[in-house]
């Protein structure tokens, strides 16, 4: 049986393990988790051979540096973080194959947010409730490992190389994307000229983006309800408003309750694109 | 009972809008009879003070036939699940009580009266979120009603008791947090080796017992040593 070794030389600024997260535990306060970017992450699993939900690792903003030991294929998805083997710029959304050992290295985040390297084989991790993907909180304790840290060593045993595949690679670097939402529990309690502001308006990414979500700034803030609801679901997806009347979009790791208003929930393909969106970055919602 | 979407794979089911033990019946009530059964299209439930979400599949029913399924269950067809109390020892004093002075500034009431209402009395856990492990207790004596922190810590200490507006709550790991602390318990809320991970669970009777500095040191040494499990806490309702 042929084993891979991936040593981390470097681990990047948060490189994690994922899979499709534990689903299911909401009721005791446990976020699904899982690939924030759903179509990379299934992507890169493809181009390798890799069934559904199989670990890959999720790089944000600033890769790891990883050395790997063992003839394997990779591939790489997502955002362009500028991704070399061996010093050589490589392409995404391809098979890689690798002949006996490689370095690879992430440089310059040019677009998107997060890339994806899937390794074909089965990663030999450990899982806490039927997935690898960390617990925010408890990573530590509950899911050691799966939050890279320098010098960590992952093992993966091989499976048989496949045919060369190739995907086209998505646009990840439009002016302004538009996000697909549907209403959300209190939509119905904003007024229609808030609703219509929330529509018309194009939102900018502020400086906090992460696996648990994003706070959007804009020009105008919408005119609140006059109060927080009693706490109740938080759906990966959702966007609320803000007491100060501002958007604040919700992702895989964010608390599973919360007291603000609801106005709408992002359509599940659409949340994909939000994984890629850090600060800057402008968007505008439009009614599925 | 009001059914609303909630995206396209969920529905969100919402009773009277107020923290009250006879509205979170309702909603243990629904909770039990989901779990209770074998449904295929149920894929996740998420319990509240006043609401549940359910997450289903939607190749599997409709949202109209999920509105006719709930407007149908028998509560009374729900078997009575076992109560747990969890007796949560708290040690009060100053060091461990950041917020002491703020409460009893807010409230007027004097230390030792804080915490003879705050363990006066058992509550109940209406639901779990915030971060894992998180348990919102309620209904805090209304005596001991303030609002949370203007300004939330970056960090609160692992066990802080805390208490806001009508609920109180034990952070169970280093988080942020807003709810002002009165004191600090030496159980851990989470432990890798018992089978749920996590102490508390919707629908558990809480009550809190003061112990002094040096019994919170000598519980939590135990606790770390392995020598008090969480069975020690734990009594049959």
């Amino acid at each position: 049986m042929k084993h891979v070794q991936l040593t981390f030389l470097k681990a990047g600024l948060q490189t994690t393990l994922q899979d499709e997260g534990r689903l299911g535990y909401q009721h005791l306060g446990i976020p699904v988790g899982g690939y924030a970017d759903v179509a990379s992450a299934n992507s890169a699993n493809w181009l390798v051979g890799n069934e559904l939900n199989t670990p890959v690792l999720e790089i944000p903003i600033m890769g790891p540096e990883i050395s790997i030991e063992g003839s394997c294929q990779i591939a790489i998805t997502g955002g362009d973080m500028s991704a070399s083997i061996n010093d050589v710029a490589v392409k995404r959304y391809q098979t890689i194959n690798i002949e006996d050992s490689a370095l690879i290295k992430f440089g310059r985040l040019v677009s998107g947010c997060r890339a994806y390297l899937a390794v074909g084989g089965t990663w030999q991790v450990q899982e806490w409730l039927g997935s690898c993907s960390p617990l925010a909180g408890f990573s530590q304790l509950l899911t050691p490992g799966a939050v890279v840290q320098k010098g960590q060593k992952i093992i993966l045993r091989k499976t048989r190389n496949i045919e060369k595949r190739v995907q086209e690679i998505p646009i990840l670097d439009e002016a302004t994307t538009y996000i697909k939402v549907y209403k959300g529990a209190e939509y119905e309690y904003f007024t229609q000229k808030a609703c219509a502001l929330f529509f018309e308006q194009v939102y900018t990414v502020g400086n906090r983006f992460d696996r648990m979500g994003c706070v959007l700034h804009t020009r105008q803030a919408l005119p609140t309800l006059p109060g927080e609801i009693i706490s109740s679901s938080l759906l990966p997806g959702t966007v609320q408003i803000s007491n100060d009347g501002f958007p604040i979009i919700v992702l895989k790791d964010a608390p599973v309750t919360g007291g603000y208003n609801r106005i709408a929930i992002i359509d599940k393909a659409h949340q994909d694109l939000i994984a890629q969106m850090k600060q800057g970055d402008q968007i505008q919602f439009v009614l599925c | 009972m009001n059914l609303k979407k909630y995206g396209p794979t969920a529905v969100l089911i919402e009773f009277e809008q107020q923290i009250d033990e006879s509205v979170h019946q309702k909603v243990m009530l629904l909770y039990h009879f989901l779990n209770q059964r074998s449904i295929e299209w149920l894929k996740a439930i998420i319990p509240a003070y006043c609401s549940l979400t359910v997450v289903y599949e939607p190749a599997l029913i409709s949202f109209k036939q999920l509105c006719e399924f709930f407007q149908s269950i028998e509560t009374s067809s729900v078997k009575r699940e076992k109560g747990r109390l969890i007796h949560i020892p708290v040690c009060y004093h100053s060091e461990f009580a950041a917020d002491l002075s703020a409460v009893i500034q807010y409230t007027g009431l004097s230390d030792n009266e804080i915490i003879e209402l705050h363990t006066g009395q058992d509550y109940k856990v209406y639901m779990m979120g915030f971060v894992p492990g998180f348990a919102y207790m309620g209904k805090l004596d209304e005596r001991l009603y303030c609002p949370r922190k203007e300004t939330p810590r970056q960090q609160v200490a692992v066990g802080a008791v805390a208490i806001a507006a009508h609920q109180t709550a034990i952070y169970p790991c280093s988080s942020p947090g807003g709810w002002q602390i009165i004191g600090c318990t030496p159980i851990p809320l989470v432990n890798i080796i018992d089978d749920a991970s996590f102490l508390f669970k919707i629908g558990d009777a809480v009550r809190f017992e003061p112990v002094s500095v040096k019994q919170y040191h000598k519980i939590k040494k135990d606790c770390l040593n392995n020598a008090l499990s969480w069975a020690t806490f734990i009594s049959e309702l």
